[in-house]
């Protein structure tokens, strides 16, 4: 008669015919099946395309021909990217996309965070309006914020004059059109990353402030020399995710200026997108993107390394 | 927990009394902004919105059936007060397919109504002469943008998933076409429409020596001029039309207004810049205009096209632009969008294709801007020749249709006589210019405009948007270089150099990628 311990016999049988013997073989090469999988859908649909994207990079191609035609080219695609004043001037773009979305998204951020656990009455509200703009949908943000920038009847301009401010052009100025642009990414972000500060700074243990009070720190040097420390491997975290989230901006840039005016606010995705599907340049655009994903690659080590060891050093 | 009891109390006192002072007074200070001194100027002084006279169709659809504005009354000047938002349209409901018949894919990159109105044309297919064709049309949807069809065009195509009928511009056509995108139609097709269609709509659709499909539309120019505006600053347009470009720039110069700290609150002169199509309408612009100086922007006789931006024609255009906008001010390059100063009548004059007076002067223009519009066609700088230019999109066959016949079927239906169904969509539900011979305009047109495009349209002096390679790339270049001008960034000088240089280089690297 079949008893229920029969099949697990079984099972480890054919496991010890293959050369997984004991218990913690077994369990090992459970653990293995499981993350095997995870690693398998990690290579089809990331590191495969990534693999045939540095491919492209090194031919030619127009993106329609079947990709066998493809002529190998070597470097020739990353030579005509670092000499293309183009290329060049939306990298430097992205950078300044990067940065000063970085300090307003973070720096607000984290006012805001540290308003909102500081008062103990309406917090749930506060909180919950300071993060709205973040559920609200990038595309339809982004086309509010054209509307409202408008430069004769637009009420950014309408309020700026009825404080006695000279109006903007805003989006339709070279000068303005990318901190027009940047005012709206951090206005939509901020109550994001002031969530994840808040998680961070509700982890710093009462015990720390209450020691720093008795040995009679003020506000400012109890925030800079216990929170701040407290809080920094969070804030890798944070840093890592904001710059490489802005570096690869393009949909707002897409539709509040599409790069204009006059090329002011071309950031390199919004380029690599004309670059394949306007000039049919798919191998260009593969090549653009390979330098893309290095730079974010390079900022990512750099930040953790940099950051990790002044968490380290606090501890 | 993080909270010290003495911080606690500090912050929240600070904290209140802040929160307090931001709650009330940037509402306040908004709320006063929009309703009082600060805000832009609405209503005039004393001056009621005055409601419409003539009802606003409720959809396009109704466009078609109502008789135009009356004329014969002297048009009221135009409300201020912004039309409301159109609530969403549901989807229209596809037929059911009928057994025995193939399925095709055709997609458009209409929104509803426009869509819904479409798809009643498609179930009217599929109900009637569809089984007959043993056809059944699937109607889809993508979204259109300045290269939004091309990424979908091109990933679908590669995934295999792309549509067996086209409705495509004349932007992407070239390159597309040079890449064996599409199928040409049987010679029998070619015939019909060669005989049919206008020439130079017959003519954009032509790759390879062969006519690769039906042009469903034309897009020509002219210069749409508010009459009423210009009645504000003493010109009577209609009774002394402007003869020259110099008449152009005094009339554009006369109608700007600004209020008393300098912003521009009127635009002689509205200008493509920025966003929302500003690259293409800049470029067909300069295909027109230039073409009446005297020289083809475009010289496609050789293996590589030549753009020509240097000869004296094109640098008549150029310098008419810069004094236009740097030298007068009369641009409206500082105001926004193009199609948005139009239809908020803040701008005198426009050069636009066909499509803009329905698709913003009547869809999104204040009560009224219809009867104040006066079509002017395009000129040459002394004013003794006036002529046209043609845009078109395409009815096309995918190249890796598995149905060719069925597909140029139903092609057939949609665009030949006696019924002319494309044709009669395109004139009635957007208000575009035939590109059938004597196919009467929209009804929708005023009589003025009316005659206004079909006297251009009949000159000699007819030219056509580049059927060349490398296209798109020419927009965006002749955009970001136009904004340059307009803003005063570049002297003519400058423009003319850099411009040359980019398309030469955009040239090569087109008819080089292949």
């Amino acid at each position: 008669m079949a008893t229920v311990a029969e099949p697990a016999v079984a099972q480890r049988d054919l496991l010890a015919r293959i050369g997984i013997r004991g218990l913690a073989a077994r369990e090992a090469a459970f653990a293995y099946s499981i993350v095997g999988v995870i690693y398998l859908f990690f290579t089809l649909l990331v590191f495969g395309p990534l693999l045939l994207a540095l491919y492209v990079s090194f031919t030619k191609w127009d993106g329609l021909a079947p990709l066998g035609e493809a002529r190998f080219v070597g470097i020739d695609n990353y030579l005509l990217l670092f000499t293309s004043e183009r290329f060049l001037v939306s990298l430097w773009h992205d950078f300044e996309w990067t940065y000063k979305a970085y300090i307003g998204q973070i720096g607000i951020g984290l006012m805001l965070a540290l308003i909102v656990i500081n008062i103990s009455r309406y917090q749930t509200l506060a909180r919950l309006i300071a993060f709205t703009p973040f559920i609200l949908p990038i595309v339809a943000v982004s086309i509010l914020f054209t509307i409202l920038m408008n430069p004769v009847w637009g009420v950014f301009n309408a309020a700026l004059s009825f404080v006695g401010l000279p109006s903007s052009r805003w989006l339709n100025d070279p000068a303005t059109a990318m901190d027009a642009a940047v005012l709206m990414i951090i206005w939509k972000y901020a109550g994001y990353y002031m969530i994840l500060f808040i998680t961070a700074l509700l982890a710093v243990p009462q015990e720390y402030y209450d020691a720093a009070h008795i040995d009679g720190a003020g506000p400012l040097q109890t925030f800079w020399y216990i929170t701040i420390p407290t809080i920094l491997p969070a804030f890798v975290f944070i840093s890592v995710i904001n710059v490489i989230g802005n570096l690869q901006v393009f949909t707002p840039i897409f539709v509040m200026t599409q790069g204009g005016p006059n090329r002011a606010t071309e950031v390199v995705v919004l380029l690599m997108y004309n670059t394949a599907f306007n000039n049919f340049q798919y191998s260009v655009a593969n090549a653009m993107a390979i330098v893309l994903f290095v730079i974010i690659l390079v900022l990512t080590v750099v930040q953790m390394k940099v950051l990790k060891r002044g968490a380290a050093a606090e501890e | 927990m993080t909270r010290d009891p003495l911080q606690r109390s500090l912050s929240r006192r600070r904290l209140l009394s802040s929160a307090v002072m931001i709650a009330g007074a940037v509402p306040l200070a908004f709320i006063a902004a929009c309703s009082g001194g600060g805000a832009p100027p609405a209503a005039k002084p004393g001056e009621a919105p005055k409601p419409a006279e003539a009802p606003k169709p409720a959809a396009p659809a109704a466009a078609a059936q109502s008789t135009p504005a009356p004329a014969a009354q002297a048009p009221t000047p135009a409300s201020n007060v912004l039309q409301p938002t159109p609530t969403d349209i549901p989807l229209a409901t596809p037929v059911p397919q009928a057994g025995g018949t193939t399925k095709l894919l055709m997609r458009v990159h209409w929104t509803q109504p426009y869509y819904n109105d479409f798809q009643a044309i498609i179930n009217d297919y599929n109900a009637t002469q569809g089984p007959q064709d043993k056809t059944y049309i699937t109607l889809e949807r993508f979204v259109a943008n300045q290269a939004g069809p091309i990424a979908t065009f091109i990933a679908d195509y590669q995934a295999g998933t792309q549509e067996d009928i086209y409705h495509l511009d004349d932007n992407n056509f070239p390159d597309l076409a040079a890449r064996k995108f599409f199928q040409a139609p049987p010679k029998e097709i070619q015939e019909y429409i060669k005989q049919n269609f206008l020439e130079k709509a017959v003519e954009s659709g032509i790759w390879d020596n062969q006519i690769m499909g039906y042009p469903t539309e034309n897009q020509p120019h002219v210069l749409f001029v508010n009459k009423a505006l210009l009645k504000e600053v003493g010109i009577d347009v209609v009774a002394q039309p402007p003869k020259s470009w110099d008449d152009l720039r005094r009339m554009a110069k006369e109608a700007t207004k600004k209020d008393a700290s300098g912003q521009k609150t009127q635009a002689g002169w509205i200008t493509p810049f920025g966003y929302s199509g500003y690259g293409q309408r800049a470029m067909a612009q300069r295909v027109l205009w230039q073409f009446m100086a005297g020289s083809p922007l475009v010289d496609s006789s050789g293996p590589v096209p030549k753009w020509d931006v240097t000869s004296d024609a094109a640098r008549q255009w150029t310098e008419f632009l810069y004094n236009i906008h740097k030298v007068d001010g009369s641009g409206s390059q500082d105001m926004g969008g193009d199609d948005v100063v139009w239809f908020q009548r803040k701008g005198a004059m426009i050069t636009h294709d066909a499509y803009g007076l329905v698709f913003r002067v009547v869809r999104r223009g204040q009560p009224g801007l219809l009867e104040e519009q006066h079509a002017i066609p395009v000129m040459s700088p002394d004013g003794s020749k006036t002529g046209n230019t043609s845009r078109n999109y395409h009815f096309l066959i995918s190249q890796k249709t598995k149905y060719p016949e069925l597909a140029w079927k139903f092609s057939r239906w949609m665009n030949e006589g006696p019924d002319f169904r494309m044709q009669k969509f395109q004139t009635e539900q957007f208000g575009f210019v035939p590109s059938v011979k004597s196919y009467p305009m929209p009804s929708i047109y005023p009589e003025q405009i009316k005659n206004a495009f079909t006297e251009s349209l009949k000159q000699p002096s007819q030219t056509l948007f580049p059927v060349i390679k490398g296209v798109p790339r020419a927009i965006t270049i002749m955009g970001d270089k136009h904004d340059a001008l307009v803003l005063g960034q570049l002297s003519p000088k400058e423009f003319t150099e850099q411009l040359d240089t980019e398309l030469k280089a955009a040239m090569k690297e087109s008819y080089d990628t292949l």
